[in-house]
């Protein structure tokens, strides 16, 4: 029963979430709106794998697309030419994407920082290059048309329906990001996060805690793309370019490094400014791109570093020493 | 006796640097072991070997009677049961006093033992009072503590310190000496080094002075003090010998 | 068997990414940050290029110097806003303010110029023929720019006390100051050089690649950063001939590939040489990685 009490207190937030999605449906119950409600849960999910990646264990990842391009490209091929259902068309999908995300994260995590992000960004950049080749999967004039998606016999014509049926997604995702974040991984996370040496030599497997995350993070980029393509009836390469990615960023940044929570507030955020503002969003991408400028200068840990902010000048108040980072001393000696 | 930790020529090299150079030691089972000499001697980097931070570049580093030295980072903890600290300390920022040692114990142990075992280092440690607070917002005496139990929580049978003393008043250097001391007599094998020497003094069974990377003395800490090659050393000269003790002292930082 | 027709696009491509890629070594070497905007700089340089010239100015040469030196002052207002000030919170805060840079570039020019490619000029038309290879004057002048501008930054970077100073500074800004060394001044010069140059590229290449259009500054980004990490990014020399034979690959595999998709393979490249050469093929020995 404690235990029940407790994971209740845990899923505080994605409860939070659901509130604000019931009603956000309310208020924009039309076809349009809910379409659009759509479109900004499937960025919240991708910015949700984009985040534990980026925040949770400080990997600058900027392919996020790619893995949303596998999970969309897989249903919708399976589905499509192959006849299969949604369910195990979805899976399998994502399954690919965890699997190929733990490939990438293998080979690039020995990476770090600026080298990592350009890795990435050619992934990403990689897979679209590879989807605008003409053959079964259409090419640069995209895959078409794809089923709707059936679960239990039930086809999910109605808008309202294919939005509760990304909301339910995107809550399991929250809620089970959640449960990892606060499990032993995800304190391993944030420890190698803060200290990656220190981590090590607390016995933590640095390496392969790396990998996973970046797999998950993957997979849940795959969860994205899988659940929206049978809902857009076509896809097409440029769905996935790495200008898709570098949003994803944005929306990360935007809500906070490492907030879950957060990321899914900006991808909302991020998602309706660019699709309520006319021509194309390129005034709305411009402005956010100096917000992200603008956050890393003063806000580096975004909306959701607020709280902590104010956290910190209260303690400073109090009176307690400004604590030093022993890093940069540390990791001198180590290379030296 | 049996040694509990003990490196075979251990040679580091950085480029045409040799930090460590042909370095054999060897540590018996439940003692105090201290490594000293001056700046840049190669003790840090001798400490980063031990604890597979750094594979040396020749030789082998053995514990507990297994080569370790192609061994994974973090085996050395969760299989060979040895820990280390850091000359600057090293706490995981974003977490509490209990996440930092929770993390540690969580390596090792299972999580109802673990959880045990945090309550009980923390309270060993006077920390319990402080348990929720952010690790890194503690005095820096503190701090060192947090680490102190970060080590303990993993149960550990080898521990290797890195000036564990700097920066610590006379009182909680005193401290820290009585749970090395304790440590010891629960059967704790530790290698420390330290510039501090009346803490070598106060707890080490044998002490190896290094210079540029290599051991020129070896015995008691009495005995090193009074050794030529080791006054030689630090003041790089000729000197009278009654200084000895005094100007190793006057290494500390403080 | 090398085709010599493709050979000599091939190196014009390359002088092109090159050109990207200077800019690249240039912030890095400075600062240890990678511009992930570098490409979308060589975009806008081509597209004020194309207004100079829709206004009248037809003499093209003149149209490069003078974005030249619009991009030398851009680029000094660039790192004050947006490199500087992120800096100080570390190296994933610089990074990710750059990628906010390349957002408001390559979406803000499509405000002032359009979302679609359009056709540049080209700055000396007509070719010439050395047996049966023929040659575009085009051609010629981008691998004149980059012989000269290579030519002097590999001088000044390597050889000279300013350049010894930019690298000082770059490893210790603080150890730097305390020996003489005008930081701030050669980090202002470091950038608006980066800035300048691209920009400049920008015009030269237009004809060839087009100006503007959406994700050719990306595109841009990730072939002059792969052929900046080919020959060592530490490297003035080693920038440039990686660049060069980034090109000259990338158009003989073009002819046999696909679709002429080379993109996939290309990326391969980047990722395998990050992993096994990170310091390049050409590169210093001790070079910082990341």
């Amino acid at each position: 029963m404690r235990k029940v009490t407790k994971l209740g207190r845990q899923q505080v937030p994605t409860l939070l979430t659901l509130v604000l999605v019931l009603v956000y449906a309310t208020v924009q119950g039309d076809p349009s709106g809910l379409a659009v409600g759509v479109n900004m849960m499937v960025a919240g999910i991708a910015a949700i794998g984009l985040t534990l990646a980026i925040g949770s264990a400080g990997q600058l990842a900027l392919g996020q697309a790619g893995f949303m391009a596998i999970g969309s490209y897989g249903t919708a091929y399976l589905m499509l030419g192959k006849g299969w259902e949604f369910i195990p068309a979805f899976v399998v999908s994502v399954v690919i994407s965890l699997v190929l995300g733990a490939l990438v994260g293998y080979i690039a995590l020995r990476l770090s920082g600026n080298y990592l992000a350009m890795a990435t960004l050619a992934v990403g950049s990689a897979i679209y290059a590879l989807l605008r080749l003409p053959g079964p999967l259409g090419g640069a004039n995209g895959y078409a048309p794809i089923p709707l998606p059936k679960i239990l016999g039930h086809t999910f014509f109605d808008p309202t329906q294919q939005f509760y049926l990304v909301a339910v997604v995107l809550l399991l995702v929250l809620a089970g990001v959640r449960v990892l974040q606060l499990s032993r991984v995800g304190r391993e996370l944030v420890a190698l996060r803060d200290d990656e040496v220190a981590a090590r030599t607390v016995g933590i497997n640095v390496t392969s805690r790396k990998v996973q995350v970046f797999a998950i993070a993957s997979a849940i980029g795959g969860i994205a793309g899988a659940v929206n393509a049978p809902l857009q009836t076509a896809i097409d390469p440029t769905l996935f370019s790495s200008a898709v990615s570098l949003q994803l960023f944005v929306m990360v940044i935007i809500g906070g490094l490492g907030n879950i929570y957060g990321a899914v507030l900006g991808a909302g955020l991020v998602t309706y400014v660019i699709q309520s503002i006319p021509s194309n969003g390129s005034a709305a991408l411009s402005v956010l791109g100096l917000v992200v400028v603008l956050f890393m200068a003063i806000l580096p840990d975004g909306i959701a570093g607020v709280p902590e902010m104010v956290r910190k000048q209260l303690r400073r108040r109090r009176g307690a020493p400004p604590s030093e980072s022993p890093t940069a001393v540390e990791q001198t000696e180590l290379s030296a | 006796m049996t040694s509990a930790i003990e490196t075979r020529s251990v040679t580091q090299r950085f480029g045409g640097l040799v930090a460590v150079d042909d370095v054999t030691l060897s540590v018996a089972q439940g003692t105090v072991h201290g490594v000293i000499g001056p700046n840049g001697a190669g003790k840090t980097t001798l400490l980063n070997v031990l604890s597979g931070l750094q594979r040396p570049t020749a030789g082998s580093v053995v514990v507990g009677g297994h080569d370790v030295t192609r061994w994974r980072g973090h085996h050395y903890v969760t299989k060979a049961r040895l820990v280390r600290t850091f000359q600057t300390v090293r706490l995981f920022s974003s977490m509490t006093v209990r996440e930092n040692v929770t993390v540690a114990a969580r390596t090792v142990a299972r999580t109802s033992e673990a959880r045990e075992r945090v309550e009980r280092v923390l309270d060993r440690l006077d920390l319990t009072p402080l348990a929720d607070e952010p690790a890194t917002s503690l005095s820096y005496g503190t701090q060192r503590r947090v680490e102190l139990a970060r080590v303990l929580v993993a149960e550990p049978s080898v521990v290797l310190l890195d000036e564990p003393a700097a920066g610590l008043s006379p009182h909680e250097r005193s401290e820290l000496a009585a749970l090395l001391r304790q440590m010891r007599d629960d059967g704790v094998t530790i290698v420390l080094v330290e510039h501090h020497m009346d803490l070598v003094h106060a707890v080490c069974e044998a002490v190896t002075v290094l210079d540029f990377g290599k051991v020129i003395s070896r015995g008691t800490a009495q005995e090193v003090t009074e050794d030529e090659r080791v006054l030689e050393a630090y003041l790089g000269g000729k000197h009278h010998k009654a200084t000895a003790v005094g100007v190793v002292d006057q290494e500390d930082p403080l | 068997m090398l085709n010599l027709e493709l050979l000599v696009s091939g190196l014009t491509l390359g002088a092109i990414y090159a050109l990207v890629a200077l800019g690249f070594h240039l912030v890095f070497k400075m600062t240890g940050i990678i511009d992930f905007a570098q490409g979308d700089k060589v975009v806008l340089g081509g597209l004020v290029g194309l207004s100079l010239v829709r206004a009248g100015l037809n003499v093209v040469l003149v149209v490069a110097i003078i974005v030249l030196a619009l991009g030398l002052i851009v680029g000094v207002v660039y790192d004050l806003v947006a490199i500087l000030p992120t800096q100080r919170n570390g190296e994933v805060a610089a990074i990710a303010a750059t990628v906010g840079m390349t957002l408001l570039f390559a979406n803000g020019h499509q405000i002032i110029w359009g979302p679609d490619a359009e056709p540049f000029p080209a700055i000396a038309g007509g070719h010439f023929h050395i047996g049966a290879l023929q040659i575009t004057y085009q051609s010629v002048i981008i691998w004149v720019v980059l012989a000269v501008i290579g030519g002097v930054l590999a001088y000044v970077l390597e050889r000279t006390r300013l350049g010894r100073g930019m690298i000082a500074s770059a490893t210790d800004p603080m150890a730097a100051t305390t020996v003489g060394i005008n930081v701030s001044r050669d980090r202002s010069l470091s950038f608006a050089l980066a800035f300048g140059l691209a920009a400049m590229a920008g015009v030269l290449v237009a004809p060839i690649t087009l100006a503007g259009g959406g994700g050719l500054g990306t595109a841009l980004t990730l072939k002059g950063f792969t052929g900046a990490v080919l020959g060592g990014l530490g490297s003035t020399r080693g920038v440039i001939v990686g660049s060069l034979l980034l090109g000259v690959l990338e158009s003989q595999l073009a002819s046999f590939l696909p679709d002429g998709n080379v993109d996939p393979v290309v990326f391969g490249i980047l990722i395998v040489v990050l992993l096994v050469a990170p310091n390049g093929l050409f590169g210093l020995r001790r070079q910082r990685l990341a």
